[in-house]
C-alpha cells in the first residue's frame, strides 16, 4: 500500500455486507410501509413464525386474494433475510478485531444469536399453544428472555467500551453490535404488537402503540445501517472539511437530523392516528426541513473545501426534498379528501386504494431517505480521516490529540 | 451560540419529540376512555346492494379482491335480486337516516333505543357500555369490519377471507336454542377471546372481561341497526307485497322484529354430542364414510372430500368456497363438540345445512370419518382407496 492511501477501517468483507445490509433492508422497509398503508399489520395474527413460513405454507392461502397477508408475511420474511445479515456483519466485524476484544465481541455476538434464537423458537411454541388453547394460562419464556437482554446488555457494554479505545475501525465493529440489537429489538416491536397491542386498543391501561414504535425505530436502523457502510469504506482524506467549515456547518447538519426525525415522528404519528394536531405538526415541521436543508446547502457550497467535499451529499438532499413534497401532497390528498360515500366517514376509516396506499408507501420510504441522507451528510461533516492516515510535519501532534484518530467523529475547536 | 448550547437544544428538542409522542399518541396519562368518533359524526347510510333473492345456480369463481360490491351487482344478471340503496330518493335516505339515528344514535353516542330492560341485559346494549366500546372498536375493529360494522374496513379488499359482516345478522359461531343465525353474546365473547384460526381475526385474550363484554355489545348494536336498515332498504326498493312507502314506519315495524329474534337466540341451547367418549373404530368409520356420501349429503359440496372448487353463495352473495375436509384445518375449531355442532345445526351465514335427521349414533359415525380424513394412514383401507381416487 502506498504511504498516500490511507488503509480500510475495516476488511473489505466488513464493508460488502455492510452495503448488502443497507441495500437489503430497503425491502423491509417498503413492505412494512406497504403493511402500514394497506393496515395489513394484522392480517395474520400469528406471530412468531419460521423464516421460512411463506414458501412452506403460502399454498394454503389464496395469496392473489389476500395481499395484506401476502405483504405482511414478506414483510417479515425480508427482516429475517435483514436480521441474517446483521448477524454476518456483527460476526465479520468483529472477527477483525485484535486480541482480547476479538474473543470478547464474538461471544457476545454468539451468546446474543443462540438465546434469542432460543427465545423465537421457545415463543412459536408457547403462541401456539396459546392460540390452540384459548382461555389457558400461558407461560412464556421469561428466563430466555433475560439470557438474551443480558447478552445485548454485555455486547452493548464491549461496543461502548470499544468506542473508547484506538483500534482502527472501532466505529463499524460497535455500529456492527448496536445494529445487531437494534435489528433484534427491531423484530420484536413488530411481533409483539401483534398481540400486544390489543391492551391499548380496549382499556388504555399500558399506553404504548408498538406498532408506530416499530415504524419510528426503523428510520433510525436503516440511518444507522447506512452509517455502517460508509464508514467501513477506506477514507477519502482530500474529502476532510477544514476545522473553520466544520465548526460553520456541524451543527447545522445535527439540527437537520434532529428536525427530519423530529418530523418522521409527526409522520408516524400521521399514520397511526392521523388527529388534527398530528397533521398541523407534521405540515410546519416540513417547511422547517426544507428551510435547514436549504440554509445548509447554501452554506456548504459557499466554500470550495465544502463544494468539493459535499456537492453531491447536499444536491442528494435537495433532489429527495423536492421530491417528497410532490408525494407529500399527493399522499395527503389520497388520504385525507374524499367524495360520494367515503366522504360520511373519517379518513383513517376510508377504504384505501392501490393509488393511495402505493403513494403513501412511497413517501414514507423517501422520508426514509432523506433521515438517513442527512444522516450521512453529518458524519461527512464531522468525520477526519486525514490526520494519521496521511503523515505530515505534525503527525506527532496529530497522533497525540484523540480527536485526530482515524475515523474520529469528535469536534474540533474553531480554528483562530 | 455555541457548539454546546446547539447540541444540547437539538437533544432537548428531540427528547420532547419522543416524550410528546410516547404521550399523546396511544393517550398514555390521559383519560380512561379510548379517543373515540367526533361527537357530530353519524353512521353512514347503507351504500352496497342488498341481497334479495340468490341467483338458482351455484357459482362457479369468486370476484376478484377488493370487487364485493361490484360482484352483488350482478346477481341479477345470474336470476337473483338485489336492491340498490342509491336507487332511493334522497328524501327517503333522509328519513330513513333520522329513523335508525333515533333509535340507534351517532358512533360516538350509540344506543339502541326501546329495548326493554331484559334485552338490554342479554345482550350488553346499555348505553354506557356502547359508549366505552365505541373508542375500542374504531382503534381494533374498523380496519377490517368498517365503521358501521359492513365488512368493508379500509383493508377488506385485501384480506381472505373477507371480515365478518354484522348487518346480515348471521354469525358462523351462534349456539342459541333458536337456530336463526343470531350468536349468544356469550358467543361473540368467545369469538373476540379466541380469534378465528386461518384468517385476520386475532384474539383479544389480554383484556378485561368487561371490556370484551362491552365490545361484543357494540357489535350486536351494529347488527341490529344493520340488519333493520337492510330490511327497510329492501322493503323501499320493492315491488311487491311488503313494499312500503316511509321508511320511518319501517323502521319502527322492523326494530322490534329484530331485536326479538336476537333475545330469542340468547337462550343455551343444546350440544350436538352427547358427552361420551367418540368411538373411531374401523367400522365406525366407513358407516360415517357412507354416511358422507348418502344421508347426510356432505358429497354433494364437499365434492372429492372438498379437495374439488366447489362454490356456493353466503348470505351477503359472495361465493364462498366449500370447506377442504383433508387438512384438519377449520376455524371455529377442531374438536368433536365444534364439528358436530357444526354438522347437526349447519353454518347459518354460509348457508350450510342443518342435518337435524341424523341420529346421534350417525352423528358420531360421520364424525368418526370426518375426524379421521385428514390423516389417510388411519383410514381403513377400503375407506382410503374410495378417498385417494
Amino acid at each position: 500500500m502506498t504511504p498516500d492511501i490511507p488503509p480500510r477501517p475495516v476488511a473489505r468483507a466488513v464493508r460488502v455486507v455492510a452495503i448488502l445490509l443497507a441495500v437489503v433492508a430497503v425491502l423491509p422497509l417498503a413492505l412494512g410501509g406497504l403493511t402500514t398503508s394497506f393496515k395489513a399489520g394484522m392480517a395474520d395474527p400469528a406471530w412468531p413464525t419460521e423464516p421460512w413460513f411463506l414458501i412452506a405454507n403460502g399454498h394454503k392461502y389464496e395469496l392473489k386474494r389476500n395481499l395484506a397477508f401476502l405483504m405482511e408475511h414478506t414483510h417479515r420474511a425480508a427482516a429475517y433475510i435483514a436480521g441474517g445479515l446483521a448477524s454476518v456483519l456483527a460476526v465479520v466485524a468483529w472477527s477483525g478485531a485484535k486480541g482480547s476484544v476479538r474473543v470478547l465481541g464474538l461471544l457476545a455476538v454468539g451468546g446474543l444469536l443462540g438465546s434469542y434464537g432460543d427465545f423465537h423458537r421457545r415463543m412459536m411454541a408457547v403462541m401456539a399453544f396459546r392460540t390452540d388453547h384459548p382461555g389457558e394460562a400461558v407461560t412464556y419464556p421469561v428466563a430466555v428472555g433475560l439470557v438474551t437482554a443480558a447478552f445485548a446488555g454485555l455486547l452493548l457494554s464491549i461496543c461502548v467500551a470499544h468506542l473508547f479505545g484506538r483500534e482502527r475501525g472501532k466505529w463499524v465493529r460497535a455500529l456492527s453490535g448496536f445494529l445487531l440489537i437494534a435489528v433484534m429489538i427491531q423484530g420484536l416491536l413488530g411481533g409483539f404488537r401483534v398481540f400486544l397491542d390489543q391492551l391499548t386498543g380496549l382499556t388504555n391501561t399500558v399506553g404504548v402503540e408498538l406498532s408506530a414504535l416499530h415504524g419510528i425505530f426503523a428510520q433510525v436502523v436503516f440511518s444507522a445501517m447506512v452509517c455502517a457502510a460508509l464508514l467501513a469504506a477506506r477514507p477519502r482524506p482530500e474529502f476532510d472539511l477544514p476545522a473553520a467549515d466544520r465548526n460553520r456547518l456541524g451543527g447545522l447538519s445535527l439540527t437537520l437530523v434532529a428536525a427530519t426525525f423530529l418530523q418522521l415522528l409527526w409522520a408516524v404519528w400521521v399514520r397511526h392516528a392521523p388527529t388534527p394536531l398530528a397533521q398541523r405538526l407534521h405540515f410546519l415541521t416540513a417547511f422547517v426541513v426544507l428551510g435547514l436543508a436549504v440554509w445548509l446547502t447554501v452554506r456548504a457550497v459557499s466554500s470550495p473545501a465544502g463544494r468539493k467535499a459535499l456537492s453531491f451529499d447536499v444536491r442528494h438532499l435537495i433532489g429527495l426534498l423536492a421530491l417528497q413534497i410532490l408525494l407529500g401532497v399527493e399522499a395527503w390528498m389520497s388520504k385525507f379528501a374524499a367524495a360520494g360515500p367515503d366522504a360520511a366517514l373519517p379518513p383513517e376509516m376510508r377504504p384505501v386504494t392501490v393509488w393511495s396506499g402505493a403513494i403513501r408507501t412511497l413517501h414514507q420510504l423517501i422520508g426514509t431517505a432523506i433521515l438517513a441522507s442527512s444522516v450521512v451528510l453529518a458524519v461527512r461533516v464531522w468525520r477526519r480521516t486525514a490526520a494519521v492516515e496521511v503523515p505530515t510535519a505534525t503527525d506527532t501532534v496529530a497522533a497525540s490529540d484523540p480527536r485526530s484518530r482515524a475515523d474520529s467523529l469528535a469536534p474540533v475547536p474553531a480554528q483562530a | 451560540m455555541t457548539r454546546r448550547t446547539i447540541l444540547g437544544g437539538v437533544a432537548l428538542l428531540a427528547g420532547a419529540a419522543v416524550a410528546l409522542f410516547a404521550f399523546t399518541l396511544p393517550g398514555c396519562g390521559g383519560p380512561a376512555t379510548l379517543p373515540s368518533y367526533e361527537p357530530t359524526a353519524r353512521y353512514p347510510l347503507r351504500a352496497d346492494p342488498v341481497v334479495v333473492l340468490l341467483p338458482p345456480a351455484h357459482p362457479t369463481a369468486r370476484p376478484a379482491p377488493g370487487k364485493m360490491d361490484e360482484y352483488v351487482r350482478t346477481l341479477p344478471s345470474l336470476g337473483g335480486k338485489v336492491a340498490d340503496p342509491a336507487k332511493l330518493p334522497a328524501d327517503q335516505k333522509d328519513k330513513l337516516r333520522t329513523a335508525l339515528d333515533a333509535i340507534f344514535g351517532t358512533p360516538a353516542e350509540p344506543t339502541v333505543m326501546g329495548a326493554d330492560a331484559n334485552a338490554v341485559q342479554l345482550l350488553g346494549i346499555d348505553p354506557e357500555s356502547l359508549r366505552s366500546a365505541a373508542g375500542g372498536f374504531k382503534v381494533r375493529c374498523v380496519q377490517c369490519h368498517g365503521q358501521p360494522g359492513n365488512g368493508r374496513g379500509p383493508n377488506a379488499a385485501f384480506i381472505d377471507p373477507y371480515p365478518r359482516d354484522f348487518r346480515t345478522g348471521a354469525f358462523k359461531r351462534a349456539t342459541g336454542a333458536v337456530r336463526n343465525g343470531k350468536p349468544r353474546l356469550d358467543d361473540i365473547v368467545t369469538t373476540l377471546r379466541s380469534g378465528v384460526k386461518g384468517t385476520a381475526m386475532p384474539m383479544f385474550d389480554l383484556i378485561s372481561a368487561d371490556d370484551v363484554r362491552a365490545t361484543a355489545g357494540y357489535v350486536v348494536h351494529l347488527s341490529i341497526r344493520g340488519e333493520v336498515e337492510a330490511d327497510v332498504t329492501k322493503r323501499l326498493l320493492s315491488d311487491g307485497d311488503d313494499a312500503l312507502d316511509d321508511p320511518t314506519a319501517g323502521v319502527t315495524e322492523a326494530f322490534p322484529k329484530v331485536l326479538a329474534a336476537w333475545v330469542a337466540a340468547q337462550t343455551p341451547g343444546d350440544s350436538a354430542l352427547s358427552a361420551e367418549p367418540l368411538a373411531v373404530a374401523p367400522d365406525a368409520i366407513r358407516r360415517g364414510h357412507q354416511l358422507f356420501l348418502a344421508k347426510a349429503g356432505c358429497a354433494a359440496c364437499h365434492e372429492k372430500y372438498g379437495k374439488t372448487d366447489v362454490y356456493r353463495y353466503d348470505v351477503r352473495g359472495l361465493p364462498n368456497r366449500v370447506r377442504e375436509l383433508t387438512d384438519a384445518e377449520y376455524r371455529w375449531g377442531k374438536g368433536p363438540a365444534d364439528l358436530a355442532h357444526r354438522i347437526r345445526f349447519g353454518i347459518h351465514p354460509a348457508n350450510m345445512p342443518a342435518n337435524p335427521q341424523l341420529a346421534d349414533a350417525e352423528l358420531r359415525d360421520l364424525l368418526a370419518f370426518v375426524m379421521t380424513l385428514p390423516y389417510p394412514a388411519k383410514l381403513p383401507d377400503d375407506v382410503r382407496t374410495e378417498v385417494e381416487k
